[in-house]
């Protein structure tokens, strides 16, 4: 178990590590920081300047060497536009999209394993029908259009909620219920396959045999053999969590992550960009790694193989 | 009535009356008659699609929604089909127990055999904690699990599929049962683990003294364990007799071309029977095994033969031309080798 995991984390930091240097070559070698941050008219002396205040001057091998000896000491740099520390500016705006993504997960997730299984445990009847029907409208309608249409009726047709912003709670509503619906028409569409195949398992009939009613036979023998894929698609979502608001805190103006990713790529503020991507990519691996764990202690015929 | 189709003079442990069970797609079980006696091992025969595990899968209220059930199914003078869900499901697993066919997919793979029978220990005896792990063990003792201790803290995907098996008996017996119903509880096992486990169906009977209902495509299997046979074709029963007679004198048709189908040692030519089982929307008129049978006139269409005494006592058989000498006459002529 500990080998097992000690070759997870391992790998964990290899990846990060990938994803941190081909960000890193292909945020410097694709266009200059100085010349966006300063503009295109600025003085070659400014430049000249620019670029050794912020070490741009010396060869990429030996930018890529200082910025990973600050990284392994917690030091992500400063942003080049206002000299703030990256990593203090990044979780400030990570807090702020946790607070619509974290309500919005907790909700997709009950909405949509709810509606999965109640759709499965009536396979085939109209009530199915009408669940499959919301989780595929809710799967094809794209999130910005949601959102807008939200906007629409509830912000300027109703005037009940603000239109964007994180003022006051009411803000909250729109993005996590446009965010959720994406989500918990994901999950009831995979839920309800997922319940469907186990359903038909003849354990399931042995549940019944040996004198289970139905109830107790679905949540007893059939839901924790339903949940390990169900779990390994919640550990994707988590793992997206960070950079997938980045659509719907623009339709809401929500300052979180997401905007911060947009300003600071077309800016070229390299640190802090740096910063999300090492942030993002360090979620999905944790998650990823966390999934797998939970795999094996969801379905014991994986641990074999992993240990 | 019931003495009628056997399972002796008390009062039967579970009868079937004009029993049916008919799906979207047509009738799966056309008028099923048929009593097990307490203690008794019954034996039921057939083809697959004859019915034979349906009737009961239905009557313990085990098949889904879509099925729709007439007639009577009285266990102990209940009234299986008129009892409400819940009830019927403490009866299962309680005082009728199942085993089915593939025993590594019967049990759930995500948890410990040991706490899938200590399921059944809570459920229908009250025991829990270290009383249902000492009883597990006893069970996985008495079902010749060795290294019991140990082999309740694996999951089903550790063990062979003899022992998975065995575990399925063990999690039946848990609910101290009167009956026992298994579903081909050997199809999907090796032959001499296939032995292995008849020979513990057949020994636990004994001892635990509870009726076994043993549902067999397989004569032979079937003839080894019990006391009684009834052969089912196209949803009804067209033959039933105590086993020896069964297998000596066989009065249906269907029966008879059962025993010539099935393979044995010695040098015998296997004879098959034409045809297959029809489907439940393709019924043929009066007798189903008409199309198939050699012997069949022009009459078998007219009506379907019902099931009526032959001869010696307990042995009931449904064609027109098995009654009196007729019978004798039949196994003279479809006699290919002597038995």
């Amino acid at each position: 178990m500990t080998a097992f995991l000690l070759r997870r984390v391992l790998r964990a930091l290899l990846t990060i590590l990938i994803v941190v240097a081909a960000a890193f070559v292909a945020l410097r070698t694709t266009s200059d920081p100085a010349i966006v941050v300063l503009g295109p008219d600025a003085p070659p002396e400014a430049i000249a300047a620019f670029h050794e205040a912020w070490g741009l001057d010396r060869p990429l091998w030996v930018q890529f060497g200082s910025y990973m000896r600050d990284l392994v000491h917690g030091n992500f740099g400063k942003s080049m536009l206002d000299g703030q520390d990256a990593l203090e500016k990044v979780l400030d705006r990570v807090a702020v999209t946790l607070q619509i993504m974290v309500p919005a997960l907790v909700l997709g997730i009950m909405a949509g394993v709810g509606a999965g299984t109640v759709a499965a445990l009536n396979r085939g009847r109209p009530l199915d029908r009408l669940m499959m029907l919301g989780a595929v409208s809710g799967f094809a309608v794209p999130g910005f259009v949601l959102g807008l249409v939200l906007v629409l009726v509830f912000a300027v047709t109703l005037q009940w909620l603000p239109s964007g912003g994180n003022d006051s709670w009411k803000g909250t509503l729109l993005p996590v219920l446009t965010l959720a619906t994406g989500w918990a028409a994901i999950l009831a569409r995979f839920t309800r396959s997922a319940m469907i195949e186990v359903l038909d398992q003849p354990y399931i009939r042995t549940g019944s045999a040996k004198g289970l009613i139905w109830r107790e036979v679905v949540i007893r023998h059939a839901m924790p053999n339903a949940a390990i894929p169900v779990v390994t698609m919640i550990g994707f979502m988590v793992g997206g969590l960070l950079a997938g608001a980045v659509v719907t805190e623009s339709v809401f103006s929500w300052p979180g992550l997401g905007q911060l990713i947009v300003t600071s790529v077309s800016s070229r503020d390299v640190a802090v960009v740096q910063c999300v991507l090492v942030l993002v990519a360090a979620t999905m691996v944790m998650s990823n790694m966390i999934v797998d764990l939970l795999y094996g202690w969801l379905d014991p015929r994986m641990r074999e193989g992993g240990r | 009535m019931a003495a009628d189709h056997g399972g002796g003079a008390a009062a039967p442990l579970l009868a079937f009356d004009g029993f049916r069970v008919g799906f979207p797609r047509g009738p799966a079980v056309r008028g099923i008659d048929l009593a097990v006696g307490r203690g008794e091992a019954l034996g039921i025969v057939g083809e697959s699609g004859s019915g034979k595990s349906v009737t009961w899968l239905a009557a313990l209220g085990l098949l889904g929604g879509s099925a729709r059930i007439s007639g009577r199914a009285t266990f102990d003078g209940q009234d299986l089909a008129a009892m409400a869900p819940d009830r019927l499901a403490r009866l299962r697993g309680g005082r009728i127990a199942m085993i089915f066919q593939d025993p590594m997919s019967a049990l759930n793979p995500v948890k410990r055999v040991g706490s899938q029978v200590a399921e059944v220990l809570k459920l229908h005896r009250g025991l829990a904690g270290r009383a249902a792990r000492a009883e597990t063990r006893r069970l996985f003792d008495q079902v010749g699990i060795p290294d019991a201790a140990r082999r309740t803290e694996l999951y089903p995907h550790e063990l062979s599929g003899g022992q998975n098996q065995r575990v399925a008996i063990a999690m039946a017996l848990a609910g101290h049962p009167d009956l026992l119903v298994a579903d081909e509880p050997t199809t999907a096992l090796d032959v001499t683990i296939q032995a292995q486990i008849l020979t513990l169906l057949d020994d636990l009977r004994r001892d635990l003294g509870m009726a076994l209902v043993l549902i067999s495509h397989d004569l032979s299997v079937v003839g080894e364990l019990c006391d009684r046979i009834a052969v089912c074709y196209a949803g009804r029963i067209v033959e039933t007799a105590p086993v020896a007679q069964l297998l000596r004198a066989p009065a249906h048709p269907y029966t008879q071309g059962l025993i010539g189908a099935a393979p044995r040692f010695g040098a015998r030519a296997l004879v098959p029977i034409p045809g297959q089982v029809p489907e439940p929307w393709n019924m043929p008129p009066g007798c189903a095994f008409a199309p198939r049978c050699l012997h069949a006139r022009a009459d078998c269409a007219a009506a379907e033969p019902p099931l009526v005494p032959v001869g010696d006592p307990g042995h009931l058989s449904a064609c027109l031309l098995s009654g009196g000498t007729g019978a004798a006459a039949l196994r003279e002529e479809t006699r290919h080798a002597p038995a």
